[in-house]
């Protein structure tokens, strides 16, 4: 049997305890790369903050809320055209103020009891029309997006791309809102496309991906994404021309617009 | 004696990548196609979280109408989908009146209303807030690991929608007449309320909705009769054990 000396156990010894060394360290530091604590920091002393907010002194209870919105969507390009009133293409050229939209309910007790406004914050968008697709004979309209801030008061929701002044974009309206400004909202999230030169178009929730994370956009979708916008609108014209929404095709909980409500109106803004 | 050395010193290098090597891989987690952040509701877990429904028996002269006791149950099995996910959260429903939900420290709420500049059509939409009334991204980064963790939401059902008690019992009647599922709805904004996004990052629909989500809990669309939303798939597990580990008390973040 062999014998081992006190050097080798040594050696062994120093081995496995710079690698448990090693391990520890290296733990710490992938915590501390990913920005959380090892588990052990919570387990032994948890941090309870019980204070409330102060929700009380706030303008609206929804400051500093952010918001996830779950939609119904067109089920396609083909679809697309029919759940909207207004197609136009044009430049944002005024960004409005942001301001206080409607309450999201009311009641006699509600505000106070939940300890202020229930105002949502909005923002509205003039934009120049340089094109029309469908709808209305307009050379300007405006369209109210959810979120903004006011003063220290900020919303903003997931998914929900604010347009930029000088932006030039492809829009797909609803009717307008039904409170006599004549403000058009977006008739669904892929309402808002973007120009990202003079003939390309993109979904304008795919701005930032394309920008930041290329990557992550696999390569056959990528050139069903870029679309060319003669070939996209000629898609678009060839659907509403054909008189009525893809035979059978579900409108994916989205109101279908008839011809009549808003007709072709294929021309150039004054 | 040089060989000798040479071949302590590389069975000493060959330990020590061994070792370390797992350490700098990180702790083992569980795949998911959500983009989850690190805002997590306090600890300790398991945690409970407790919210209120307005029902218009208690608020009777609230506008919009809310909801019936028949609704508020169906809503509060969409916060069931996910208290039986053992992870380390639960949610408690209280139908209560405004003041006593307030008053006994419910923060968090549903109801019926409106946000007449979100896109049209919207079905639901759900705000979170952080510990300090800031929102939990960006410059306020919510982190329950330095006192900013989620603290309450709000659901709200669009009140221009049409909802229906059972989608699933009533054959093709709610698609036909453009009626969701209160509980599949119910069942994805819960997912929001641990700021969870969206699993299948589609960005035109018929294009490229990410098959890993499509049948998610937490997939971004809805339709109306839709009711596979109720029960959650791996991918919404995953992300939620990713988040909160399993229950198992402690504050692991991965399951076991």
């Amino acid at each position: 049997m062999r014998q081992f000396t006190l050097r080798q156990i040594v050696w062994v010894i120093s081995i496995f305890g710079l690698g448990s060394l090693a391990i520890i360290l290296g733990a710490q530091r992938t915590f501390a790369e990913r920005g959380e604590p090892p588990p052990t920091a919570v387990s032994t002393s948890p941090r309870v903050t019980t204070t409330p907010a102060k929700v009380g002194d706030k303008p609206s209870v929804y400051c500093g809320a952010y918001g996830f919105v779950t939609y119904p969507a067109p089920p396609s390009l083909e679809m697309l055209p029919w759940v909207s009133h207004q197609i136009v293409t044009g430049t944002v050229v005024e960004q409005s103020e942001p301001y206080w939209d409607a309450p999201t309910m009311t009641g006699p007790d509600v505000e106070t009891e939940v300890g202020g406004s229930l105002r949502t914050i909005a923002t509205d968008y003039t934009i120049r029309v340089d094109q029309r697709l469908r709808g209305e004979d307009i050379a300007t309209v405006t369209v109210a997006r959810a979120g903004g801030t006011i003063d220290d008061c900020s919303m903003a929701y997931a998914d929900e791309v604010p347009f930029q002044v000088g932006e030039r974009v492809l829009l797909f309206l609803a009717e307008p809102l039904g409170d006599s400004t004549g403000k058009y909202v977006l008739a669904t999230p892929l309402g808002h496309w973007a120009f990202i030169d003079d003939q390309t178009v993109v979904p304008a929730r795919a701005l930032e991906l394309l920008r930041e994370r290329p990557d992550e956009i696999p390569k056959d979708v990528l050139p069903q994404i870029m679309l060319p916008y003669d070939e996209f609108a000629g898609r678009l014209l060839a659907s509403l021309r054909s008189g009525a929404p893809p035979e059978g095709e579900y409108a994916g909980g989205l109101e279908v617009v008839s011809l009549k409500d808003a007709p072709i109106q294929l021309d150039t803004a004054p | 004696m040089v060989a000798r050395r040479t071949g302590v010193l590389t069975a000493f290098w060959v330990i020590m990548f061994a070792a370390v090597l797992p350490s700098l891989v990180g702790p083992p987690e569980v795949a998911a196609h959500h983009h989850t952040t690190l805002c997590k509701w306090d600890f300790p877990w398991p945690r409970n979280v407790n919210y209120y429904l307005y029902n218009s028996q208690y608020n009777p002269s609230q506008s919009p109408p809310q909801f019936s006791v028949q609704e508020v149950t169906r809503i509060s099995y969409g916060s069931g989908t996910w208290s039986e996910a053992n992870f380390n959260l639960y949610f408690t429903p209280h139908m209560t009146s405004v003041s006593n939900g307030f008053n006994q420290g419910y923060l968090s709420w549903v109801h019926r209303g409106t946000a007449s500049n979100l896109p049209i059509g919207w079905v639901a939409v759900t705000y979170v807030w952080d510990i300090h009334g800031n929102r939990p991204t960006g410059s306020h980064p919510c982190n329950r690991d330095t006192g900013s963790p989620i603290r309450q939401f709000d659901i709200m059902f669009n009140q221009d929608r049409g909802y229906h008690i059972d989608c699933l019992a009533s054959g093709n009647h709610c698609k036909s007449n453009n009626l969701y599922d209160f509980h599949n709805v119910a069942a994805h904004e819960f997912g929001h309320t641990f700021l969870m996004d969206e699993s299948g990052d589609w960005i035109i629909p018929w294009v490229w909705a990410d098959g890993h989500g499509s049948e998610s809990t937490m997939f971004k669309s809805t339709d109306a009769g839709e009711t596979k939303k109720r029960t959650l798939e791996n991918d919404d597990r995953d992300a939620g054990w990713r988040m909160y580990g399993c229950r198992n008390g402690k504050s692991t973040y991965t399951c076991s």
